[in-house]
């Protein structure tokens, strides 16, 4: 099994990648690669705040969890993903993930592969704090 | 020679009317077999005549016919249909249409129905038993009719504008004019809680028992019938007060034995009185600044209400759409158009929180201010746009739009249709909310 780290590497490549990191449900920082200026330590409680929100949102309007969150700014794209394992989405069940994990990409940037990679490189991660 | 639209799902059916229509040389003929499709080409060319079947996959005849009343309200409509009965006619005029054909339609009907539309058209104002009169005298030619208990409609017609009062019993039953882009359909779809569906449901119920539209709405208890009546004196005194707004209008009587069923008329005198009353009451007087100023208020949301549902509208065509809306700045709900959705003011102010914390994280990153939110959920796409023009995003400046937008489609439908679509939208939308 690939270590977190290598599994995070594999976002290097992508076209217009700027930093990747993952993070505990409570937002707290696991593993990051970062090629730009972007701090993902901050972030990351941050991103864990919206994914939050955005999982309030989803739940009032009855349409299944939200796990999936694309905010799109001026300069780059910042796609955070929630991957929780556990049936009650508030607890905490033992051998199942709840990991995050937040993509950073340049507006240009491949956004489309990004989105693939990360849906594989999360269940990765997910290997390592099940 | 006359372009003429006509939109059907059947092919084979639609492959005769042209085979058959084509030695009608002043006619050139488009088909399109959605109303989707109809959509691009009416966006595409210009057309004289529409005719449309209701029922089509994708986008329907409903659909299509509400986006011509708010895009192409000039263009006549053809409606065909399987039951073509005097309550049916009735009931079409509630959509804003006046013409129908009767299913199995010949291509020879079709093309003398569309050659009475265009002379109609053209002869508008020429006929020599029409002279031109004043608002007070269309009026009286109206009274006389009422007083005489005759049945029938009095045709007005003043430059492009035309209008038709219907009279029943002495009663006024309906009044169309051309310069009202929104129908009765939906104008109760903006003033209550009834949805598209909901009314498309009526329709073809109707459709199936021949009861009357609004009759229908009451029996299924949609809204009593106090309501639907106060709606629609509303409507009918609005739109004579349109026509009696006309210059130089002209006045034709045309005698008809036709009994409206329903009791849902109007006396001449009340829808009148009512129009008085309208005039004077937008003019206030002696009312304090504050009492002006929260009228005012009332109005303006009214409006920006109406008119944001009404470009909103241009959404829900896209394949996947659930429902759209707009709200302020503070996440209160402004408007929207909804298939699935009852609980935006709930949502509209989580998704205002959620764009502050989006908000804060790109600030924080410093990559500027995110937008634009993207939520993927099980069965859903939902988009969350923050459209401010205000050079300092903390403050609100004159004349600069400041608005939030929450779009939701079914998960893997045409997103980035609806995304392109949006696009083209916000400066609408933006317009109205400047100043």
């Amino acid at each position: 099994m690939a270590t977190m780290q290598e599994s995070m590497e594999k976002f290097k490549d992508l076209d217009g990648f700027m930093a990747v990191g993952s993070f505990s449900a409570g937002g707290e920082i696991l593993a990051e690669i970062s090629s730009s200026d972007v701090h993902l330590a901050e972030l990351g409680a941050l991103a864990n705040d919206v994914l939050l929100k955005a999982q309030k949102a989803t739940d009032v309007m009855g349409v299944g969890r939200g796990s999936v969150i694309h905010i799109t700014s001026p300069k780059a794209n910042i796609i955070a993903r929630c991957l929780n394992e556990n049936t009650d989405y508030a607890a905490n069940e033992p051998g199942r993930a709840h990991v995050h994990m937040v993509l950073v990409m340049s507006a240009e940037g491949n956004i489309a592969l990004g989105k693939m990679q990360l849906e594989k490189v999360i269940l990765e991660i997910a290997e390592h704090v099940r | 020679m006359s372009k003429v639209l006509i939109v059907d799902d059947e092919k084979s059916f639609l492959e005769s009317l042209v085979d058959g229509l084509s030695e009608y040389k002043d006619l050139e003929i488009t088909t399109a077999h959605s109303g989707k499709e109809a959509v691009e080409k009416l966006n595409g060319d210009t057309y004289e005549v529409v005719v449309t079947d209701l029922k089509m996959p994708e986008m329907g005849g409903y659909e299509l016919v509400a986006y011509m009343a708010g895009n192409f309200s000039d263009v006549p409509i053809v409606v065909m249909t399987a039951f073509g009965t005097p309550e049916m006619e009735e009931n079409l005029r509630v959509l804003g249409i006046s013409y129908y054909l009767e299913k199995p339609i010949d291509y020879e009907d079709l093309a003398k129905k569309v050659l009475h539309i265009l002379k109609e058209r053209q002869s508008a104002g020429s006929a020599k038993n029409r002279k031109a009169k004043s608002a007070k005298q269309v009026l009286d030619s109206i009274q006389e009719v009422v007083n005489s208990e005759q049945g029938g409609e009095v045709v007005v017609k003043s430059g492009q504008n035309n209008g038709r009062i219907f009279i029943s019993k002495g009663k006024i039953a309906w009044v169309m004019a051309s310069t009202i882009k929104n129908t009765f359909f939906s104008y109760l779809e903006q003033n209550t809680d009834l949805q598209f569906e909901d009314l498309k449901a009526v329709f073809e119920e109707c459709k199936r028992s021949g009861a009357n539209f609004g009759e229908q709405i009451i029996e299924w208890q949609l809204l009593d019938r106090a309501a639907l009546r106060s709606h629609l004196f509303d409507f009918i005194s609005f739109s004579l007060g349109e026509i009696m707004g006309w210059p130089e209008s002209e006045s034709v009587f045309v005698a008809e034995s036709r009994v409206y069923k329903s009791e849902l008329t109007f006396p001449l005198q009340e829808l009148v009185a009512k129009l008085k009353l309208s005039g004077s009451a937008a003019k206030p007087a002696g009312k304090s600044s504050a009492a002006k100023k929260a009228v005012k208020n009332k109005n303006d949301g009214e409006s920006l209400s109406r008119a944001s549902k009404e470009i909103l509208r241009e959404l829900t065509f896209i394949d996947g759409f659930r429902d759209v809306a707009v709200f302020s700045a503070e996440g209160d709900l402004i408007g929207g158009v909804y298939k699935n959705s009852k609980r935006m003011s709930e949502i509209g102010k989580i998704a205002n929180e959620l764009l502050l914390a989006s908000q804060k994280a790109t600030e924080t990153m410093g990559v500027g201010r995110g937008n634009l939110i993207q939520i993927t959920s099980e069965t859903d796409e939902i988009l969350i746009y923050c459209i401010n023009e205000n050079t300092d995003y903390t403050e609100t400046e004159e004349g600069k739009a400041h608005f939030h937008s929450m779009l939701i489609f079914e998960i893997n439908s045409a997103l980035g249709l609806a995304k392109i679509q949006f696009e083209k939208v916000v400066p609408k939308l933006a317009e109205i909310f400047r100043g």
